[in-house]
């Protein structure tokens, strides 16, 4: 048989393929527990950030992450080895929180009290930006704050984005393009700039 | 520039408090081992009880156009107006004839696989059913092989997704010939699917994410008419029907231009219902799916990679499973395109496929190599 070359490996792609039919060897769980423990306490607060973003509770951020570090312990064989294990764990974020609440309709919010900050920064200009933020992310679909926290708290670029959420281009191009027209309405003091490169 | 949407989003972010998951995370990811081997058991229950069923079992098994009348006709077919593509919309020719009485089953002459993970490169494979060991294939990327890479129906040539710019290339099935089509097609997800004429592949232009057929020849691409959203697309040999999942637990049945369509009943993908992440195999007629069907309680969300594990076979109207001739617990199924159907049944140390014929008879049984247990087969040679 002849041999074809194929093309360098995609870093940047899903590196697993999870594990879903019956009789699947599961005896990789559990093995380099050390390591994914390191991985779980290193990444959590950036993971955390994120989440957080994205159901605006912090409990509810908690559950999300926590959930996505399940399913990559799950597949954890397969992962670390790629040093992707990480952007696995992004990903089923993601979906996951995107499906939760295209299933459940779950009424995220950004509600309540603003937590008190140990630091210095809280002035009253800075206090009154966050809770614009955070009233103007409550009216958001989820897939539109997903898209925001995407391309404006992790600067992903469209083609990152895209790959995250499983989306076409196109589709991050118009969501971004509507979230920020949202925004815009919602919260003018952020001086939000038109187009989805702003 | 969003220089205060930027620095709002990372302020707001530091409010969150960091915690220790990890005793959290553990003891979610034994949740989810536990539902997965209750799927597993569950699964294997239901191929046990087709036991049972005996001669009714047979006649559940065979495609509605296979049964007498008086059985309702398939809405997959005839239910639909719009089953012929018209104006720019591409076609699919049928693949064969699918309706009257039962065709002769084609023997087939090696079953072709590919490993379903893996690093660097590997082998895609063959075997001849009753032969003791493998043929090895051609070389190819993991990534390609566990995420993209499928046969044409007549198991003569080949096509996977490699590379940065996610080429597509075909060549034939021992690997020669090998053509790059074009860049920039999803390479999971939407991985590339041969329609049921040999000539065409389904796949998502990158650049529009709209969903379309490639003609292998010309290289020319036609974006459906009608704005096509899922993952891991299969057809029927008619060629009048396609299935995919739509990514939200649900399965839906359409016609091959992306018009009519409609969700397989049952499968609903919401909480306490049951969910489905992939459309493995579609009979001749589109009366039929192999699946993986997760139970009520799961609580996963799918994922943009493949996985052609199917515990069941679906009736595309009813959404319940149908019975199969055969024991065991179900691993993999695949409608030909005579109607005919292989089962791969899990074993301890190998796995067992045996032949249906498109009435429900079993032809042959045979066990695999045990190299082959887990690995996916995705089509064969006649």
């Amino acid at each position: 048989m002849a041999a074809i070359p194929i093309g360098p490996e995609r870093p940047g792609v899903l590196d697993a393929v999870v594990e879903r039919g019956p009789g699947r060897g599961l005896a990789h769980v559990g093995e380099a527990s050390d390591e994914f423990s390191v991985f779980v306490r290193t990444r959590t607060p950036a993971l955390l950030r994120s989440a957080y973003l994205l159901t605006g509770d912090q409990h509810l951020a908690e559950d999300l992450v926590q959930t996505a570090l399940a399913h990559t312990h799950r597949s954890w064989h397969r992962l670390h080895d790629r040093g992707n294990a990480e952007a696995y764990a992004r990903k089923v974020m993601y979906h996951h929180q995107i499906s939760m609440w295209r299933r459940r309709k779950v009424a995220e919010s950004f509600t309540g009290e603003l937590p008190a900050r140990a630091g210095g920064d809280d002035h009253a200009a800075t206090v009154a930006l966050r809770l614009s933020l955070r009233a103007a992310l409550l009216k958001l679909s989820a897939r539109q704050r997903a898209v925001l926290v995407l391309r404006f708290f992790e600067d992903r670029s469209e083609a990152e984005t895209a790959e995250l959420l499983g989306v076409s281009t196109g589709t991050v191009k118009s969501q971004t393009s509507k979230a920020l027209a949202r925004m815009r309405t919602l919260a003018p003091e952020l001086a939000i700039a038109e187009g989805s490169q702003a | 520039m969003n220089e205060l949407l930027r620095h709002g989003l990372a302020d707001l972010a530091e409010d969150v408090v960091s915690v220790d998951l990890y005793d959290g995370v553990v003891e979610e990811s034994r949740r989810i081992h536990r539902r997965r081997v209750l799927a597993a058991a569950l699964a294997a229950a239901t191929a046990l009880a087709v036991v049972a069923g005996g001669t009714a079992a047979l006649a559940e098994w065979r495609p509605r156009s296979q049964q007498q009348s008086g059985d309702q006709p398939s809405p997959g077919v005839t239910s639909d107006p719009a089953t012929t593509p018209s104006g720019a919309a591409p076609s699919v020719p049928s693949g064969s004839p699918a309706s009257g009485s039962a065709p002769v089953t084609q023997q087939p002459a090696s079953l072709l696989y590919a490993p379903a993970s893996g690093s660097g490169t590997v082998r895609l494979s063959s075997w001849r059913p009753g032969t003791p060991s493998t043929e090895a294939g051609m070389a190819i990327g993991w990534e390609s092989a566990a995420l993209n890479v499928n046969f044409s129906p007549d198991g003569k040539q080949v096509s996977w997704v490699a590379g940065d710019d996610r080429s597509l290339y075909v060549a034939k099935a021992n690997g020669t010939g090998q053509r790059r089509l074009r860049g920039d097609v999803d390479n999971m997800c939407t991985e590339p699917v041969w329609l049921p004429d040999g000539k065409r592949l389904l796949v998502r232009d990158g650049a529009t994410g709209r969903v379309g057929y490639l003609t292998v020849a010309t290289v020319a691409f036609h974006a459906l008419p009608a704005e096509v959203s899922g993952c891991h697309f299969a057809f029927s040999a008619d060629g009048r029907k396609m299935a995919y999942a739509d990514g939200s637990g649900k399965l839906i049945l359409a016609n091959t231009d992306g018009t009519g369509r409609r969700e397989i009943a049952g499968i609903r993908g919401t909480p306490g219902e049951y969910h489905a992440f992939a459309a493995l195999s579609l009979s001749a007629d589109g009366s039929r799916l192999a699946t993986y069907r997760l139970s009520k309680d799961a609580q996963t969300h799918g994922d943009a990679a493949r996985s052609l594990w199917a515990n069941l076979v679906l009736d595309t109207r009813t959404g319940d499973p149908v019975s199969l001739p055969v024991t065991g617990s179900v691993r993999q199924a695949l409608f030909r395109p005579d109607g005919s159907m292989l089962i791969r049944l899990a074993g301890i140390t190998r796995n067992e496929v045996v032949l249906v014929s498109a009435s429900g008879e079993v032809v042959w049984r045979h066990a695999e190599p045990a190299s082959l247990k887990d690995q996916w087969l995705l089509g064969a040679t006649t």
